[in-house]
């Protein structure tokens, strides 16, 4: 048992000369009010929710399933529980399959705004099928869409006396992620600080990390490391507090990258390590390999070229076989210029004209190609250098944040 | 995929904390948020209806209900806005301010908890020493026994109040 400081001790003493808690306690021994109608409503809501899963369980287990089945336009699955099983279907897809969530909170959105307009579903529980349809259309890259989403989800919860700063806050949470994609990093910041606050002031410290991690991130992108590696360090703080070993390890592994930034290699190191660690523990291979590619980094900066371009390899080779296509071609481009670097250039030009990018956006696609003929041009060429490689490698890494700007080859 | 099974049914959420945590929304809004007595039930009831529906998976459910609580209460001030001018605990959003002001409430609340789970011996001593600012051998009196005991006995409630204390906070004891 923690023995308290005489400063603790102090403070407890002195609410207790306060008249307030004693009145308090009082009350508190009085029964509470009859729970007869929660109980009542708390069989309903089982029920309804047992019956949904039900109906929906061999539905959601594919997606061409799914869309077969036309839930939308079936009178029978117009039921309060097949939005609650839709809305959570949706929030355990996101990150696995966006088109998927995209359909299955379409779907939702479609029964609650019927079921709204038959007054049987609250404007609380309409606005969270727009946020949770918010979130697919932000992972698929529609982010007008989103914000129109959200917007709808604002204009639900304006309607329902009994929506909460909580339920807002999950909005706020997708439009600073959006604003972050569109570069509107000031409204974003506003955005994660309000969602941030929210969810601390209603005890949800999972999802106070994440609005925390999207502050820390703005912070990053704003080359500001030091004030990201601080706000990241404190996350990392409070996630261990509260015993959350994947948010210890996500802001570990982003201040890690700051602390490259700033020179501050070893302490980079012990943080990608920790990360490592916890990766390994999870079973999070993706994670597990993104933080392999930052000790590369950091190996590259400490001038250990030949173990960083082990590393950055490893991490390149197994994106390649994930499909995740973009990470695999930062990887390979970042590869690229440590075998230059370590005077290895006969392995690079394969290693280039193999580049491959995918952008659902036609627009980005089309910057993207040009940056990439840039390079293979100066491949073929025999001109390519480090500083050729970084540049179209920084272009290609911020193009999903800057959409419309093109590219300029290199004086 | 599986569709996503609930954890925990919204009957057996209820049973844990309605018990727990009805008492302590009730108080909060007569004390803090000024509810009238007749009222109160009724926002109670839908708060706990609200948090029902959603079913939060959040690791502080006291907290949650306090904010929600905070919520229902500016609402229902807002409607009667020509009977009550709003007060700085019915702000607009959750903002540094106002969550600091939850959670000073919040610490006011969990110490009235620890009070009234205390024995009914603890709570006497413990209140004239703190709150009547009596003398230990004044109590001693009224308790027909010693100083020394009645020292002995503050010094006991203190670290058994604290200890309840902590566990409703779940602040390291």
């Amino acid at each position: 048992m923690n023995e308290w400081n005489e400063e603790e001790w102090k403070r407890f003493e002195d609410a207790l000369r306060d008249r307030e808690p004693w009145e308090l306690a009082g009350e508190l021994e009085l029964p509470p009010p009859d729970a007869g109608a929660l109980r009542e409503l708390a069989a309903r809501l089982d029920e309804e929710r047992s019956a949904a899963e039900a109906m929906l369980e061999p539905l959601l287990a594919s997606m061409a399933a799914f869309q077969r089945a036309g839930v939308e336009r079936d009178p029978a699955y117009a039921k309060r529980g097949v939005v609650d099983v839709l809305n959570d279907a949706a929030s355990a897809l996101r990150k696995t399959q966006p088109q998927f969530a995209l359909i299955t909170a379409g779907a939702a959105v479609a029964i609650a705004t019927k079921l709204a307009k038959a007054g049987s579903c609250p404007g609380r529980i309409v606005g969270r099928t727009h946020i949770e349809h918010a979130w697919a259309l932000f992972l698929v890259g529609h982010y007008r869409d989103a914000e129109e989403a959200l917007r709808r989800a604002d204009a639900a919860f304006d309607d329902d006396p009994r929506a909460t700063d909580w339920d807002r806050a999950h909005g706020s949470l997708v439009r600073a992620n959006t604003f972050i994609e569109t570069h509107r990093l000031d409204e974003a910041s506003v955005e994660a600080a309000r969602a941030a606050a929210a969810f601390s002031a209603f005890g949800d410290s999972r999802d106070f990390l994440i609005a925390s991690l999207i502050e820390g991130g703005i912070l990053f992108m704003r080359r500001e490391y030091r004030s990201a590696a601080e706000v990241l360090d404190r996350i990392a703080e409070e996630a261990a507090r509260v015993g959350d070993r994947l948010h210890v390890a996500r802001a570990r592994q982003n201040a890690g990258i700051c602390y490259i930034e700033l020179g501050e290699h070893e302490k980079a190191g012990a943080y990608f390590f920790e990360a490592l660690a916890v990766w390994d523990d999870l079973g999070l291979e993706t994670e597990r390999v993104r933080t392999n590619w930052s000790i590369g980094v950091l190996q590259k900066a400490t001038g250990d070229l030949e173990g960083a371009i082990e590393r950055i390899d490893d991490a390149r080779r197994t994106f390649e076989a994930l499909g995740i296509v973009n990470d695999a071609a930062i990887a390979r481009l970042e590869l690229a210029e440590v075998l230059l670097l370590a005077g290895r250039p006969d392995e690079v030009p394969d290693l280039l004209r193999n580049v491959v990018v995918s952008f659902t956006s036609e627009g980005i696609m089309h910057n993207a190609k040009i940056a990439l003929a840039y390079l293979r041009e100066a491949v073929e060429a025999g001109a390519i250098e480090p500083r050729i490689i970084r540049h179209v490698r920084d272009y290609l890494d911020e193009l999903p944040s800057h959409p419309t700007s093109a590219f300029a080859p290199l004086p | 995929m599986p569709v996503q099974e609930q954890e925990v049914s919204a009957a057996q959420m209820l049973d844990v904390l309605y018990r727990e945590h009805a008492p302590l929304l009730c108080a909060t809004a007569r004390h803090r948020y000024g509810i009238p007595y007749e009222d109160v039930r009724a926002l109670v009831h839908d708060i706990f209806a609200s948090m029902l529906e959603r079913r939060p998976q959040v690791d502080d459910m006291r907290a949650f209900l306090l904010g929600a609580m905070q919520n229902a209460a500016r609402y229902y001030w807002r409607k009667r806005r020509h009977e009550s001018p709003l007060l700085d605990e019915h702000e607009d959003t959750a903002d540094e301010s106002t969550s600091a002001g939850i959670e000073r409430w919040s610490t006011r609340i969990s110490l009235a908890a620890a009070l009234a789970q205390l024995g009914p011996k603890c709570r006497e001593t413990l209140q004239r020493y703190y709150l009547d600012e009596e003398k230990p051998c004044d109590i001693a009196q009224h308790l027909d026994t010693s100083a020394a005991y009645v020292m002995q006995l503050l010094s006991s409630c203190r670290k058994r109040a604290r200890e309840i204390y902590c566990r409703i906070t779940k602040a390291p004891a």
